[in-house]
């Protein structure tokens, strides 16, 4: 045996020449007094309202759907993200085109895959949408509108 | 008798609203109650006056507690709740007077034949709250490990290790206050 497991084991015998305190008689006739006076003044009809089982039930399914819907959301964002990724922007395809023309398809290559892991910022589908926008206010103007 | 039968008379006389009940929880229960309560307040009369509330609320709300899953956790549970509301209610405070080694008994005096009560109780009243009643429930009422889980709704792993680590910290506190 070890000095520690030998010190632990004269600390255990130690602490066992101890006791918590235990209730007295006088404990036990002062609580039982005070809870039979609170039982008496409760009236005896105090049945659980029929509304906690449905509250109990309520706070379960809100309970077990909170991950699911954790989940779904989580689910969601990153398709949405890759769906975004896997298109590819005009931009990005006149670059490699450049890469490409100028015989260089393999920086044409790794220019595409740059851009497709690049997670796509607010500011870039702003633009989109701004250039989606004034792309059809032209197509309005040439059709005389 | 069995936890098992005894939970099942409890239940069956607060259902049927008879007051008896309170005897057998007391008869059943008011020693391990008032173990548990003594650490979390390190008071014997905090723990008392708590025990006390614990019994008024039990006749107060006995419709829930005769529905209860597991008799024994939810009282313990109950208690610890109440303890923790005065401790809120009442401050910190008051608390502190009470730090004195009251609430722990002599049972047999060790080899030197000195009572260090006093300096157990502080010892103890610096350790971790799960640690410490752990310890309490292990070493001053004999509670298997098994038990103790049951009481505070824990595996006996994790009472098993909070029961270590509180030794390791109560042998270091107490090798740093002995004189």
């Amino acid at each position: 045996m070890n000095k520690a497991e030998h010190d632990t084991g004269v600390m255990e015998e130690c602490l066992r020449g101890y006791r918590v305190v235990k209730p007295t008689p006088e404990l036990k006739e002062r609580v039982l007094g005070a809870a039979r006076e609170a039982w008496n003044v409760t009236p005896p009809a105090n049945d659980i309202p029929w509304t906690w089982p449905i509250l109990r039930l309520a706070a379960c399914l809100v309970a077990a759907a909170i991950p699911v819907f954790l989940a779904h959301t989580a689910d969601s964002s990153s398709g949405a993200g890759s769906g975004v990724m896997e298109r590819e922007s005009a931009a990005v395809r006149e670059t490699a085109d450049l890469w490409a023309m100028t015989g260089r398809s393999q920086f044409a290559s790794l220019h595409r895959r740059a851009a497709a892991m690049r997670q796509p910022d607010a500011a870039d589908l702003l633009a989109r949408h701004l250039r989606a926008l004034s792309a059809e206010l032209t197509d309005h103007r040439a059709n005389g509108g | 008798m069995e936890d098992g039968n005894i939970e099942k008379q409890i239940k069956a006389s607060l259902a049927a609203d008879d007051s008896s009940a309170l005897d057998l929880i007391w008869n059943e229960y008011a020693s391990d109650l008032l173990g548990y309560l003594v650490t979390i307040h390190r008071s014997r009369h905090e723990a008392e006056d708590t025990l006390q509330e614990v019994f008024v609320t039990i006749a107060t709300k006995r419709a829930y507690v005769a529905v209860a899953r597991n008799l024994k956790a939810y009282l313990f549970r109950l208690a610890r709740n109440t303890a923790l509301n005065r401790i809120k209610r009442e401050g910190r405070r008051r608390e502190k007077l009470h730090q004195a080694g009251d609430w722990l008994e002599v049972e047999a005096p060790n080899a030197g034949g000195e009572d260090r009560s006093a300096l157990l109780a502080t010892a103890l009243a610096r350790l971790p709250e799960k640690q410490r009643t752990v310890v309490v429930m292990k070493f001053f009422r004999d509670k298997p490990l098994s038990e103790i889980g049951d009481m505070l709704r824990i595996s006996g792993n994790t009472a098993a290790s909070r029961l270590r680590y509180g030794m390791e910290k109560l042998k270091h506190l107490l090798t740093e206050e002995s004189p």
